[in-house]
């Protein structure tokens, strides 16, 4: 699990990347939400340690705790990204409509 | 979509999302659960509907509104639980919680002023993801 | 305890939430609109006023202590800037009555524009980095909404800009906290500042401040990250381009002088050079982009970016005088970059275009638009007595005083540019001869705010004394972060 976690987050940050860097706007969107859940597994493993329990509710008091706090943090962040990724889709799919194109470069083409 | 089995589903699971979502919103307040998934559940049921039957059959576009007040409903009722807090605790966001023994059944049962927050974040989720879904879904 | 404190936050959102239910009541929303701008201008005027008699005011919310709860604080640098941002809002609230067309339209503008306000309100005030992160998503997200609703392409096009950058800036945040979280343990600011004080050179130190810096760049701006600004800034409808030249960015600014004042005091000098020689590059390409537009608004919007260069100049120099110069730069190029914004939406109104070439004759069709544009101009290009002048000086009498001659040498030469382009674009649209008569007649009330923009500048530069010296207070008190942490974890 030590190794697992990183190896996870490079591999989201690595595949959002590239097709962020694609020219489908589609795409785009799919590789900011990779982005987006990349930095949240890096948000969860800051208070991860290796055989914690559930926090709060866990039932055995001698074993140690998650830390729940980055637990709490990556549900806001999760609700934030959501609404903000609801948003693009909407604005891709207006786009879609006006233009009849999903190309990036084309949308920049026509201005006005 | 026309798809008889999807149809057939819908009427028989979307009720049932709803209804647990009810069950999840309420046991939030001490167990997993909670406003933000028991408003995503209940708009899961409602985009079931939308894409077995279409916009007409519950008119999603006419109950606009209702969805419309739904969510700045919701916004309002977290908003004053905050200022509740601050009227009554002292500190804005401040949570309160009341044991009132109930009549008939006689167990102590919890109130807290947290769960109406939750209530309140339950409208928003619930209101603006059925909006979302009827604004995304227009015009096809 | 006070609820002083608060009410800058709550005010707004609770006339925002007012205004959604109130969707279909026109007169009912514009009672409720001008009762809360006029409470909330209030308010921060007597949190500003207090903040200065009595010191660093702190806020426990839902009533947890310190390092637990999300505590807020003000301090003289927040109460500045929430004045200025009130200041700002009023006037741009004003403005849009008369420049937005439908009822429809201004019931989604001010409920989105009060949430936007209680955003900007909470940045400057919450003394937590995830509640920080928060509020910039409240922010972020309204200005998201408010740039895209009138639906035009070129506003739609910078919307997916502006959105894949906040995506992309948030998810740097989250890291960066992520980062800060598992080398700490807290995400209380002051409590950071105490933490990390000891291991202030450790490596995940030195990279999370490195995150932080592009985080709030991004926002802010700063020359890498200044892509999406110029398309934003100039496609926005006009009340809003004035809020995000006037206070938005500054919200990036005052996240970095935060964080560089209180959390990573110690890596101050590891990051002066970088910060000062990124100023300077701004500065210098900011200028460069704004003297070869041909509208109007982007020509504000690529000054925007070489100010935004002048500010990080400031708090490159790391001293008590060089940061109240950069303060008085953000009060003052606030004033004047919201007025100019909304001087140009005047004539965007008169002609339904912001192309230069084809504006002219305002010298003949309103004396009074010409004047107040000149104050702007001259203003905004340093020429005395406006409150211009005294900016610049403050900042290079600061640098020359820290013995930064480059940076020094850059910005003057950079201020001959500035005023250049301004008077080029003055000249263009009030002396030049234009046949074509303008579609409408220019409405007097869209002026108002606009002379009232102007009119405040001119009077920060001839009563500049008093301005000037709270900034240098606001800045001494950035410079001693221990009164900060003492207001947050002292008194409980």
């Amino acid at each position: 699990m030590k190794l697992l976690l990183p190896l996870v987050i490079g591999v989201l940050f690595a595949s959002g990347t590239y097709l962020m860097l694609q020219r489908n706007i589609l795409k785009l969107v799919l590789g900011l939400s990779l982005i987006g859940h990349g930095a949240n597994v890096v948000l969860i493993s800051s208070g991860w340690i290796g055989t914690g329990q559930v926090p709060i509710l866990g039932r055995d008091e001698s074993m140690p705790f998650v830390d729940p706090i980055p637990q709490a943090l990556v549900l806001t962040a999760i609700v934030i990204g959501f609404a903000a990724l609801a948003f693009l889709l909407v604005l891709s799919l207006r786009v879609y409509r006006d233009l009849k194109t999903t190309d990036v470069a084309e949308i920049k083409g026509q201005k006005g | 979509m026309n798809s008889l089995i999807f149809k057939t589903i819908t009427k028989v699971v979307s009720p049932i999302l709803m209804i647990f979502s009810l069950y999840l919103l309420l046991r939030g307040h001490q167990l997993p659960g909670g406003g933000f998934i028991a408003g995503l559940m209940t708009s899961a049921g409602f985009v079931m509907i939308y894409l077995a039957y279409g916009c007409e059959r519950f008119d999603f576009k006419h109950r606009s509104r209702v969805f419309y007040f739904m969510f700045s409903g919701g916004l309002a009722l977290s908003f004053l639980t905050g200022l509740a807090g601050l009227f009554v605790g002292g500190y804005f966001l401040k949570s309160g919680v009341a044991h009132v023994e109930m009549p008939l059944i006689h167990e102590n049962w919890e109130f807290a002023s947290a769960a109406v927050f939750d209530i309140g974040v339950y409208l928003v989720v619930c209101g603006v993801c059925v909006s979302l879904m009827t604004l995304l879904g227009e015009e096809e | 305890m006070s609820h002083l404190l608060v009410l800058p936050i709550l005010i707004p959102l609770g006339t925002a939430i007012l205004l959604l239910l109130l969707r279909f009541q026109p007169m009912a929303r514009r009672i409720v609109i001008g009762l809360s701008s006029l409470l909330i201008v209030a308010v921060n005027i007597s949190l500003l006023l207090k903040i200065n008699a009595e010191g660093i005011q702190s806020y426990r919310t839902g009533g947890w202590a310190a390092p637990y709860g999300i505590i807020l604080v003000g301090d003289l640098f927040s109460g500045i800037l929430l004045v200025l941002g009130c200041v700002i809002a009023v006037c741009a609230v004003y403005y849009s009555f008369a420049y937005l067309k439908t009822d429809a339209q201004k019931a989604l503008f001010h409920a989105l524009f009060f949430f936007l306000w209680a955003g900007t309100n909470g940045s400057f005030l919450t003394g937590d980095i995830f509640n920080l992160f928060v509020m910039f998503e409240i922010v972020l997200m309204s200005i998201y909404a408010l740039l895209t609703m009138l639906g035009e392409k070129k506003q739609i096009e910078a919307g997916i800009k502006l959105i894949s950058m906040g995506l992309l800036s948030s998810a740097l945040f989250l890291v960066a906290v992520g980062g800060i979280y598992a080398f700490a343990g807290t995400l209380n600011m002051a409590d950071l500042a105490v933490k990390i004080k000891p291991h202030a050179h450790h490596p995940l130190v030195s990279a999370v401040a490195m995150l932080f810096i592009g985080v709030f760049g991004l926002k802010a701006a700063l020359m890498p990250m200044h892509f999406w600004l110029p398309d934003v800034h100039s496609s926005a409808p006009t009340p809003i381009s004035a809020m995000l030249s006037g206070i938005l960015i500054k919200v990036g600014v005052y996240a970095i002088i935060r964080i560089f004042c209180l959390i990573f005091v110690d890596l101050q000098g590891h990051f002066q050079t970088f910060i000062l020689t990124l100023a300077c590059i701004t500065m210098f390409v900011g200028a460069m982009g704004a003297v070869a537009q041909t509208d109007l608004k982007r020509v504000l919007a690529y000054s925007s970016v070489s100010q935004i260069g002048y500010i990080f100049m400031g708090i490159g120099f790391f001293s008590v005088a060089g940061m109240g110069a950069a303060i008085f730069y953000i009060i003052s190029h606030g004033i004047i970059k919201a007025s100019l914004f909304l001087a140009a939406g005047v004539l965007k109104k008169m002609r339904g275009t912001m192309e230069m070439s084809e504006h002219g004759n305002m010298m003949k069709i309103s004396p009074i638009f010409t004047l107040f544009f000149l104050i702007g101009v001259f203003s905004l290009g340093g020429i005395p007595p406006s409150s211009g002048f005294f900016m610049k000086f403050q900042l290079i009498k600061a640098g020359l005083d820290g013995a930064f001659y480059l940076p020094v040498a850059v910005a003057l030469v950079v201020s001959l540019f500035t005023l250049f382009y301004l008077i080029q674009a003055w000249q263009k649209i009030c002396l030049h001869t234009q046949e074509k008569a303008p579609e409408n007649p220019l409405n007097p009330h869209l002026l108002v705010p606009v002379g009232v923009l102007a009119l405040l500048a001119l009077v920060l530069g001839f009563a500049s004394a008093p301005v000037i010296d709270l900034a240098n207070a606001a800045s001494e008190q950035l410079f001693t972060p221990e009164l900060y942490i003492n207001a947050v974890m002292g008194k409980q």
